[in-house]
């Protein structure tokens, strides 16, 4: 007996809402697991350092990273996060010494960041379109969808558009970047959040990057972060070399 | 996949006996998470419930049957002699009517995407995201990606210092969510006619669902404005948004396509510049940025 497939037909989904009348909720965790909350890094870096190795650079790759350098220093390629307060993009934007949130549901996993006060909108459970899709939308932090796998959250990323660096030095990316995310806790504490970064264009292989985050409900977000305006003190969180 | 299958039938099941599943939220009798479009007016609010006590909100001075014969659809001309305004703030608004006279316009932080607190945040058209998990409500906007938190059943903090959202916090009452927040920083404007506010004012908002058109339910937010330094009694308005309409003439403008998910990702901050960045207080375009 197939069961999905009662499940997936109209009677079975009026029998199921029949059975559950009354009937108790499942707890929490019982479903997919809890990420949600606040989250504060335990560290951050300005620049990124890929889990295993040397970021895979092609020439055009190396020449674009190396001409971000140049344009950053002399003031020629302007930083738009940092000066404008646009989103920082992905991964750049999990690279922050200040707070994030997460809010679950059924079908969206919500990300709010406080820099900048970002936030991204992963839809669960629904197959990325192709690339072709995006090309009327580049985002800044580009378009997200998620899907569980065991603990894990999988975001895939892409549709990004060209105003973004992938961390606080430069490093590069053309509109083919694709991200993927898994994000799991560690513990009940901890989250732990590795970032694939695939862009045949700049990097001849995918390349991951690890952040961590701890959990900190005596934390409220910020959300009236505004650009050229003080912010939050962070200077407790450690930069990483 | 088929244990992800499951859960999601069970989601919808228990939709479709009109009871929310919010895994880390609150279980809601009615559900008001998820987007909303506002259902669209001429940027003045909507007069606050019947039997509520608020005075009504500062309405145009040309009227509204007037403007719409003129085929104006935003509003800038505040009634300053409207006797709930307190005699600075009538000059306040006043001098935006001048401006409009003039045919100069002083804007509101709304308009240019900046963060307006509450109601101010409302006197625009925006599609609106509400996000739940244990500890918050969230109101996101996609005007420039706002984001205000609610903070659910906790106090607000001993030593708040003022800023722009000040602080939310929230608790349900039956179907209605309750939200009064207090400690939003003077300088910004309560609705498109400039009206000001002082960092005393408190506002109490409510969300409930309503009928609407079709058997949709309408999500509903009665505010009220108290600032006796401001205003001379309490005054209210309501907002009424709708589930975003894919087909209708401003779905274009205002519903992103549905594959990109509930809303656009609208970024106005171009024309921001960040003046300081006191993290470290060091000149700014240092390169490397610090984060």
């Amino acid at each position: 007996m197939n069961v999905s497939r009662i499940m997936a037909s109209g009677v079975g989904a009026a029998f199921l809402s029949l059975v559950l009348t009354g009937m108790t909720l499942a707890a929490p965790g019982e479903t997919y697991p809890n990420i949600s909350g606040v989250w504060w890094a335990k560290s951050y870096r300005t620049e990124l350092k890929p889990i295993e190795g040397e970021i895979p650079f092609t020439p055009a790759g190396r020449a674009a990273y190396d001409s971000n350098i140049a344009g950053l220093r002399d003031g020629s390629l302007e930083d738009m996060a940092r000066v404008r307060c646009t989103p920082d993009g992905v991964p750049r934007i999990w690279s922050s010494p200040y707070p994030l949130e997460i809010f679950q549901e059924p079908d969206l996993t919500t990300f709010v960041y406080e820099v900048n006060h970002v936030f991204r909108i992963a839809l669960m459970d629904v197959e990325p379109p192709p690339d072709s899709e995006f090309i009327a939308y580049p985002y800044y932090s580009g378009s997200s969808f998620g899907h569980w796998d065991g603990d894990t959250l999988v975001v895939q990323a892409r549709g990004f558009n060209r105003f973004t660096f992938l961390d606080a030095t430069g490093l590069p990316h053309s509109l083919q970047l694709h991200t993927i995310e898994r994000i799991r806790t560690l513990n009940y504490n901890e989250l732990e959040v590795v970032v694939t970064i695939e862009d045949r264009e700049m990097y001849s292989a995918p390349w991951s990057v690890r952040f961590l985050y701890e959990k900190r409900n005596d934390v409220r977000l910020d959300t009236s972060y505004t650009c050229g305006e003080p912010h939050r003190d962070v200077s407790e969180v450690p930069l990483e070399q | 996949m088929m244990k992800f299958e499951w859960n999601r039938m069970l989601t919808a099941a228990a939709v479709a006996v009109g009871s929310a599943i919010l895994p880390y939220g609150q279980t809601l009798a009615e559900d008001i998470t998820g987007t909303w479009q506002m259902v669209t007016r001429l940027s003045e609010f909507d007069p606050p419930p019947l039997g509520s006590g608020d005075a009504r909100p500062i309405q145009d001075i040309r009227g509204i049957e007037a403007m719409r014969a003129q085929g104006v659809y935003v509003t800038y001309m505040g009634d300053y002699e409207n006797p709930i305004l307190q005699p600075w703030a009538s000059d306040v608004v006043k001098e935006h009517v001048d401006a409009e006279l003039e045919e100069e316009h002083i804007v509101t932080a709304q308009e240019v995407c900046r963060a307006s607190g509450t109601p101010g945040m409302w006197s625009i058209p925006s599609m609106l995201h509400i996000s739940q998990n244990a500890r918050e409500v969230a109101l996101l906007l996609q005007r420039d990606h706002q984001v205000r938190l609610i903070h659910m059943n906790r106090r607000h903090p001993a030593d708040l210092e003022p800023i722009w959202y000040g602080d939310s916090t929230g608790y349900w009452e039956g179907d209605t969510l309750v939200v009064d927040t207090v400690g939003q920083k003077a300088g910004t404007a309560v609705d498109i006619f400039g009206t000001p506010h002082t960092d005393e004012m408190r506002v109490t908002e409510r969300f409930y669902l309503v009928d609407g058109e079709n058997g949709q339910k309408y999500l509903r937010l009665h505010f009220t404005v108290n600032d006796p330094d401001t205003f001379t009694q309490p005054w209210g308005a309501t907002i009424t948004w709708r589930r975003p309409d894919l087909t209708g003439p401003l779905a274009q403008v205002f519903a992103a396509p549905a594959f990109l998910g509930p809303m656009l990702e609208e970024v106005c901050a171009e024309g921001n510049r960040e003046t300081e960045n006191p993290y470290p207080v060091e000149a700014r375009y240092r390169y490397p940025a610090k984060f």
